[in-house]
């Protein structure tokens, strides 16, 4: 399982971030990015919640 | 902008701050005008009901604080009880963990990636009400297709007879009156009537799909909210409003802004006619240019200061829609429409944590009611004033009188398609 975040899209909504705090924070610029380490597998329900949530569309979950 | 301390923030009452009467006829008339004679006093402004910020990067730093907390109005319990505690506990006004469930159960339900397949449908409507317009003498574009599109579109997709969303959009306008806070003295008794009777019509829309279960965005909803042992009733019927009150009335006003900057920027709109491709860049660009809202409502709850200002407890921070989206500061030329832009940074669905949840619907339903324009209005000038519908809707178009020529529909595949072709 993977978290794919593409930043050209991410607008710095954070609703990721919020949804899941163990996979994803923002970075210097603002937009989301994937947390050093951090398995998404571990957090599933996070993960799907951080796709869901992303108002750009900017997040997806490949299985 | 220079970045001001906190070290000494000045409380806001003491500050000597132009004020921008937002109920004004000359706000009405002329809100750019206003707008950016104010703007180069101050990022802040008083307002009728508290203070509203011009600025978009400041404005962006807001919707990204938790020291403002958005608010769905700015009744108080003294204007009307009633309204108040509805306020309080409509989605907008929920932060934390019960906004995070509340947002999943919404895009649950709208599965913003399941919009695309619902395309062509609102290209089908929007043609058909072409075509029956094509056939009346004096045909008025926004009066007789745009006001009836969105009732067309998002009745199926919520699962509600077209006949009700005419009423369902009725009550919509009436309470995001709420928006018009020179409005609030007469029409208070109104806006809690229609929306006592949106109440009762969602109250009996929630028992019926809880009996006959149905796969459109109020049924999934529905289902999502009754499978969530954290979703109470009163959540149901908040998500419910939210969702109703918001697809019906902002896509219809948005997309007759759209439509009327299209009209008076002839180089925009022959670019799109000949590069239908340019559809997404006209959207977000309208979506900038002239937004269906005024404001953007905001409560501080603890006494916050901001740049070097001090907003007391309880005070009512407003974003100004049209003056973000044109900030200079974020923007080059912001008072162009422009197709060729990278971006077009605008706040017109909100930001972060509160931004709307149906952007995603109401952009696909803009971009294929104009990319149907584009293919088949031949021509089109203004022939006349149109009426406006309240500042709440971004001062939106009721009607557009133009002289217009419309193309007969393009038929694909259909044999007939030689025949009908008038060229």
């Amino acid at each position: 399982m993977r978290l794919v975040i593409d930043r050209q899209l991410c607008a710095g909504h954070a609703q990721c971030v919020l949804a899941a705090p163990h996979l994803v924070e923002l970075g210097p610029d603002d937009k989301s990015a994937l947390i050093d380490g951090a398995d998404p597998a571990d957090h599933p329900e996070e993960a799907r919640d951080a796709e869901l949530l992303c108002p750009e569309l900017a997040i997806s979950l490949v299985e | 902008m220079p970045l001001l301390t906190d070290l000494d923030p000045r409380p806001v009452g003491d500050m000597d701050l132009p004020y921008l009467d937002n109920g004004s006829p000359q706000y009405e008339e002329d809100s750019y005008g206003v707008i950016e004679a104010l703007r180069a006093e101050s990022w802040l402004v008083r307002s009728r009901y508290g203070y509203t910020v011009l600025s978009y990067p400041l404005a962006k730093e807001i919707k990204k604080s938790a020291s403002f907390v958005r608010i769905f109005d700015a009744v108080t319990p003294q204007e009307s009880e009633y309204l108040f505690d509805k306020a309080q506990r409509s989605v907008s006004a929920q932060s934390g963990p019960t906004l995070v469930r509340m947002r999943r159960l919404m895009l649950q339900a709208l599965r913003p990636r399941m919009v695309a397949q619902l395309q062509p449908q609102m290209r089908a409507i929007f043609d058909d009400l072409l075509d029956e317009v094509a056939l009346v003498e004096s045909p008025d574009l926004v009066r007789d297709v745009v006001d009836r599109y969105p009732g067309l579109v998002m009745g199926p997709i919520l699962g509600v007879p077209f006949a009700e969303t005419r009423e369902l959009d009725r009550w919509a306008s009436t309470i995001n009156i709420l928006g018009r806070h020179a409005a609030y003295a007469t029409q208070l008794g109104e806006v809690e009537a229609a929306y006592r009777q949106m109440e009762q019509y969602l109250l009996a829309v929630i028992d019926d799909r809880r009996r006959h279960p149905t796969t459109d965005i109020l049924g999934e909803l529905i289902a999502a909210a009754d499978a969530d042992p954290g979703t109470t009733d009163d959540e149901l019927l908040m998500l419910t409003h939210a969702i109703v009150n918001a697809s019906i009335d902002n896509v219809r006003s948005e997309l007759a802004l759209t439509i009327e900057a299209l009209v008076d920027h002839p180089e925009a709109w022959t670019a799109l006619k000949s590069d239908p491709d340019l559809v997404g860049a006209v959207v977000e660009e309208g979506l900038r240019y002239s937004p269906a809202g005024d404001d953007i409502q905001h409560r501080v709850p603890e006494t916050v200061a901001f740049h070097g200002v001090q907003f007391p407890e309880g005070t009512l921070v407003f974003i100004n829609k049209k003056a973000v989206n044109r900030d200079p500061e974020a923007i080059d030329d912001p008072h162009a429409f422009r197709l060729d832009r990278e971006a077009s940074p605008h706040l017109t669905f909100g930001f972060g944590l509160h931004s709307c949840v149906g952007a995603t619907v109401a952009r696909a339903a803009i971009a294929e009611a104009v990319l149907a324009l584009a293919e088949r209005v031949r021509s089109w000038e203004r022939a006349g004033a149109p009426e406006r519908g309240p500042m709440a809707s971004g001062g939106a178009p009721l009607t557009l009188p133009l002289r217009l020529e419309l193309e007969p529909r393009r038929r694909g595949e259909d044999p007939d398609a030689d025949v009908v072709g008038v060229d």
